[in-house]
């Protein structure tokens, strides 16, 4: 059995995610900000109102790519999951049938339609969890694969929105709070 | 019950923002100077408009600037055969340059004309620092707080950020490459 979960140190964790967010817009304002060294030569010619357009601009694509990096620590804390319990060979139901799925596809295993649809069926009362990350993963295949196409997301994401679903998961999944400190 | 903080920022924000600017006298010579820049084009242009070959059109666009409001300026279009080129003004309170009129071509493409330091060919020559030693303020020379004299001028894209004599060889020059590009 191939051992990701031993690479498990180089996901990042959902507050480091957060703090290097903060820290970008942060300096994305500060570098917009009409006192800024360098704003009359970079917003040379630019009105008020279109560097405030870019800036937002600005943020908005750092939002999206924030949001990329939290769906994909999801994703590999989901996949760390799957190696463990069946490396662990765990007694619960969730983990035996991961160890039915490991046996056919090994770690060639889709998250939505296997790990995803494992724990739906085990998850009880994290259903409605699942049904979010379904969601939100149809914008994490839209980010990933350049936004060749029109989303249909159903729901608006932005920032606070997929950190607050990430924490929910790690909360009711990893209940000991692994995968924030991944 | 009031918040100092949420009181202090309401306030401050009653206070125009320079009482010492008449924002209306600014506002009327950018008109101005929109006005000579169309005529300035309308000069380049006579031959090919006696001929017919080329038809000016005026309209009026809304434009809204903080401090100066809402006001109407106006808007040119160069019919030249079955390609339009419309001069789009922007405003006058801009970051380093006094007026602004983008030039842009039938499929997008923009190109702009600013009012310029006359004697800036380059970004850089705008801008210049002083650096104060030894705790003291820099020494401004006179020459750095000379009347500036706005002259239109075209202004390359980024990085690069030269600017161009508006002539009228530029100018066509210009419109070749907003209505090839």
């Amino acid at each position: 059995m191939a051992n990701n979960a031993s690479a498990k140190g180089q996901i990042l964790s959902l507050d480091e995610i957060a703090k290097y967010h903060e820290d970008i817009v942060s300096s994305l304002k500060s570098y917009f900000n009409e006192a800024s060294a360098y704003s009359t030569e970079r917003f040379f010619g630019y009105t008020v109102s279109e560097r405030g357009e870019e800036l937002t601009t600005r943020i908005d694509e750092t939002t999206l790519r924030s949001i990329l990096i939290i769906l994909a620590s999801l994703e590999a804390g989901f996949r760390v999951d799957y190696e463990l319990r069946c490396q662990q060979r765990l007694k619960d139901d969730l983990s035996r049938t991961f160890r039915a799925i490991y046996k056919e596809k090994e770690n060639n295993v889709s998250l939505e339609r296997d790990i995803f649809e494992a724990w739906n069926i085990h998850a009880g009362k994290s259903k409605a969890l699942i049904s979010e990350l379904r969601a939100a993963f149809k914008l994490r295949h839209w980010l990933a694969h350049g936004r060749y196409w029109q989303p249909k997301l159903g729901r608006t994401f932005n920032f606070d929105s997929v950190f607050d679903l990430a924490v929910a998961v790690n909360e009711e999944f990893f209940g000991d709070g692994s995968m924030r400190q991944l | 019950m009031k918040n100092a903080a949420f009181d202090e920022f309401v306030k401050s924000q009653q206070v125009p923002a320079d009482p010492e600017i008449d924002w209306n006298k600014e506002r009327d010579e950018w008109l101005g100077r929109l006005n000579e820049l169309y005529e300035r084009i309308e000069e380049f242009l006579k031959e090919y408009i006696a001929s017919g070959q080329i038809q000016v059109t005026s309209d009026v666009i809304g434009l809204n600037e903080e401090n100066i409001g809402a006001y109407s300026a106006p808007q040119v279009t160069l019919k030249i055969g079955r390609k339009q080129v419309k001069l789009q003004p922007v405003g006058t309170l801009l970051i380093g340059s006094k007026g602004r009129v983008d030039v842009v071509g039938p499929t997008g493409t923009v190109s702009s004309l600013m009012l310029i330091d006359s004697k800036a060919t380059r970004l850089s020559d705008m801008f210049k620092v002083y650096v104060g030693v030894g705790g003291k303020p820099p020494v401004i020379p006179k020459a750095a707080t000379r009347e500036i004299k706005w002259e239109w001028k075209m202004v390359t894209r980024p990085p690069e950020r030269r600017f161009i004599e508006l002539t009228q060889d530029t100018f066509f020059q210009m419109i070749l490459e907003v209505s090839n590009g």
